[in-house]
């Protein structure tokens, strides 16, 4: 999978040793951000997967499953919230 | 536009111990689109292994305030801790990396990929320490956030 244009971006300065860097993506799906590609050779990544419902990169622990969009996971959390404390209870 | 916010925090190294953790408001949802993490202490041979993590309870910490990157911006709603006396509770993990104490890390989110906190009290994101191979160095660590 190409990375997209639009990927994140990681360092790691040390002394002694050439800059590391990475692309990196965040999942549509969980939220969690992952490398998917470094500029070491010797240096495997997962490149995830790519949902084509939001058309957008997941990583590997959400590729294949069922589409939830990120948001709408917060916007679930969120109600569920509401609700406990409309009962009087704390989520 | 959204407003954005720097905060900082600093953490002697040890395992399962949190350097910084931005905690959320029931009006918004802050999300972290940079963080940069080193260590200002006598160089020496020492890996850390740190992860950003979700918590559903802030814990108990030294209040840090989040500065607008505008001037102009009124104070985050968000609230920050360092030094932590009670760790959050933890729950999913969002970015894992691992290096020497010698190197400073920097991470930038992708264009609407930033880590994103739900609009509940007492709920956030934290940086914590996985594991250290020894010594108690003093780590500093800074994210960047919009709310």
């Amino acid at each position: 999978m190409p990375t997209p244009p639009r990927a994140g971006y990681a360092t790691i300065v040390g002394p002694g040793a050439p800059v590391k860097e990475f692309d990196t993506l965040t999942c549509a799906h969980c939220g969690r951000a992952w490398c998917v590609r470094t500029s070491s050779p010797a240096t495997t990544a997962d490149p995830g997967g790519w949902c084509r419902l939001c058309m957008k990169p997941v990583c590997p622990t959400c590729a294949g499953k069922e589409c939830v969009p990120f948001l709408r996971r917060l916007e679930l959390y969120e109600r569920r919230r509401d609700l406990f404390r409309s009962m009087g209870l704390s989520l | 536009m959204p407003r954005r916010y720097a905060v900082d925090g600093a953490q002697n190294a040890a395992a399962t111990v949190t350097v910084l953790g931005l905690t959320s408001a029931s009006t918004i949802r802050p999300g972290i689109y940079e963080l940069l993490f080193g260590c200002g202490a006598t160089p020496a041979d020492q890996a850390f292994d740190m992860w950003m993590r979700r918590y559903t309870a802030a814990g108990t910490s030294t209040g840090v305030t989040p500065i607008g990157l505008d001037p102009g911006d009124p104070a985050s709603l968000c609230s920050a801790g360092e030094n932590h006396t009670v760790e959050p509770t933890y729950t999913t993990e969002l970015l894992r990396f691992s290096i020497n104490q010698q190197a400073t890390f920097r991470w930038v989110a992708a264009p609407d990929g930033e880590l994103i906190a739900p609009a509940t009290a007492s709920n956030g994101i934290g940086l914590q320490f996985y594991s250290v191979s020894g010594g108690t160095a003093e780590c500093q660590a800074m994210f960047h956030h919009v709310e």
